[in-house]
């Protein structure tokens, strides 16, 4: 019974422990590239800018 | 820098990112129910052993949880990032699904997790059950989610262009929802995750039971892997076929990619097993074929035919030119948006619009295309052969392979026989498969779309952002760096803890 009782949590506390750790710097990476490299990159496109896009501009082609 | 092309990098990005977290979902959708079969026993049974097993295949599922938690959400960025166009355009539509997913499917998965995780001596043991019963239904809700707004990109059911706001708008929600596009995926995936479950287990079990270690849990779980796997590996074959069904219904040059099929042939088409395509010469070398075998599963007739590619090339000539008086209309109503005469011309080919995009995406201005233009535009139409036709017959093979392992496992567990034998050294070997075929289908289900963003609505190059190369390089590599240190974590945490194997009680 106290064997069970033990080994009542399935993620051990080493176990927990690594998870928890990859957890928080999963978090911490994907704001810091958030903030750093992804936000800047944000496009906000509108009816107008779609118009343009579709209509007036010429699209690139690969080389 | 100026040789990268920022759409083809952003696709890598996408794919990239996709195909990683794909390693993570199909495990957890396995994965899940087969908990919910081994704590439903230890319930009705009240044998420890059943709970020791839950916990350890439990504490695997974690190690798989929290690798593969927000994998996903990296996808959802690049919407904002390298598709701000796509995201004008259908966002909404394929937002919708995507917000009840977040909302709904992944509130629940995630709270139950927890429950599970924790709730082993906070609650009954039918109340833990529930949980489990709950966290394995919140993940499947949240695939069907998913594979809703999947399933929209292959055949764009319940919307229309509003050429005021420039985007498409739902018509039917119900449309979306009941998509039998999507719903074919979806079981054909789903039922894929729990062959994926299953493998996982079968081959660990068998790494235990050949070292005679943790017997008593092992056969259990070995029986148990054996028996859902079974019947998961038959159900993927079966669904499988009905979205190759739909295929043909909906994505017909996707189907004769996949069948290497260049020529209609006459009712019922043969097979082709085996066949190294050349897209050059729009020709095979070295067929192997199957009379009659496509046309009997493509169109379930003896006299339905099967279009092969070039009549589809040349069918699409005529939709471009539809879509040249769909794009001329646009272009007219953006100048007076009174011009009742060009509102109706649009309403008449509004259908083919996209093809009209279609040309405009190839650096062509519709009104002055000529028929060259037209027809060069259709051929971008073909996709890569080559990799649909041998990804989908390597993920079939697959398929097959787990039908005869996990019968001969079923075999070996309903006689009692869980001495170390070959179907335990086979089952061992066959691990990394599941994740092979289902990667490959998931080629096979979105390169085989291109050079569509949204099948015949949306051309891709017409959906990506005005970012630079660079820009999308630094991301890309960004994602590349981090998701390959995730990975090999993820393999060192999982062969450790699957290798200690499960704290118990029992021998």
């Amino acid at each position: 019974m106290n064997g069970l009782r033990n080994s009542s949590n399935v993620l051990r506390s080493g176990l927990r422990r690594s998870l928890l750790a990859v957890i928080v710097i999963k978090v911490l990476f994907l704001s810091a590239f958030w903030a750093l490299v992804l936000k800047p990159q944000i496009h906000h496109v509108d009816a107008e800018m779609m118009q343009q896009k579709l209509i007036s501009q010429s699209v690139p082609q690969p080389e | 820098m100026e040789h990268f092309d920022p759409v083809i990098l952003a696709r890598m990005q996408f794919a990239a990112t996709a195909l990683y977290h794909f390693l993570f979902v199909p495990l957890t959708l396995g994965l899940s129910w087969l908990l919910v079969i081994l704590e439903a026993t230890y319930v009705m049974t009240a044998n420890s052993v059943w709970k020791d097993a839950v916990k350890f295949w439990g504490k695997l599922f974690g190690i798989n949880f929290a690798m593969g938690v927000a994998t996903g959400v990296t996808m959802e960025f690049q919407f904002g990032t390298n598709w701000a166009y796509y995201s004008h355009y259908v966002g909404d539509i394929f937002g919708t699904p995507l917000a009840i997913e977040g909302l709904m499917a992944f509130f629940l998965e995630s709270t139950m997790v927890g429950l599970f995780f924790f709730g082993w001596d906070k609650m009954s043991r039918v109340q833990h059950l529930t949980a489990t019963g709950l966290l394995a239904l919140g993940t499947n809700l949240s695939a069907v989610w998913i594979l809703i707004a999947n399933g929209w990109m292959q055949d764009p059911v319940g919307a229309a262009f509003n050429v005021d706001t420039m985007r498409m708008e739902m018509t039917s929600f119900f449309d979306l929802l009941f998509n039998p596009v999507a719903q074919a995926k979806f079981v054909h995936t789903v039922s894929a995750g729990y062959v994926c479950g299953s493998v996982f287990m079968l081959a660990i079990s068998s790494y235990f039971l050949r070292r005679g270690q943790h017997v008593e849990i092992m056969k259990r779980s070995f029986a148990v892997a054996a028996s859902f796997g079974l019947a998961a590996s038959l159900s993927v074959v079966v669904l499988g076929d009905e979205s190759g069904y739909t295929v043909n219904a909906h994505q017909q040059m996707k189907m004769a990619a996949i069948e290497g099929m260049w020529d209609t042939e006459p009712a019922p088409a043969a097979m082709t097993l085996f066949a190294i395509p050349d897209r050059t010469a729009m020709k095979n070398v070295g067929e192997i074929k199957v009379p009659a075998l496509l046309g009997l599963i493509g169109t379930r007739s003896f006299n339905l035919t099967i279009l092969g590619i070039k009549d589809l090339v040349a069918q699409s000539d005529g939709r471009i030119q539809n879509g040249i008086k769909a794009y001329a209309a646009m272009v007219a109503i953006k100048k007076d948006p009174k011009d009742d005469a060009a509102r109706s011309v649009l309403a008449a080919n509004g259908k083919d619009l996209g093809y009209g995009l279609l040309l405009k995406s190839t650096g062509v201005d519709p009104a002055q295309a000529t028929d060259a233009d037209i027809h060069a535009a259709s051929l971008t139409l073909v996709p890569d052969v080559f990799t649909l036709f041998w990804s989908f017959r390597i993920m079939v093979a697959c398929g097959f392979w787990f039908i005869a392992l996990f019968a001969l496992a079923f075999w070996k567990s309903s006689r009692g026989k869980f001495a170390p034998n070959w179907v335990q050294r086979a089952a061992l070997y066959s691990l990394p498969l599941p994740w092979i075929a289902i990667e490959l289908g998931w080629i096979v289900a979105e390169y085989g779309r291109q050079p569509w963003a949204i099948d015949g609505i949306l051309p891709t190059r017409l959906g990506a952002s005005a970012v630079s190369a660079p820009e999308v390089l630094t991301s890309l590599i960004g994602f590349v760096i981090f998701y390959t240190v995730l990975l090999v974590v993820d393999l060192t945490l999982m062969i450790r803890y699957a290798r200690k194997g499960p704290e118990t009680n029992a021998a």
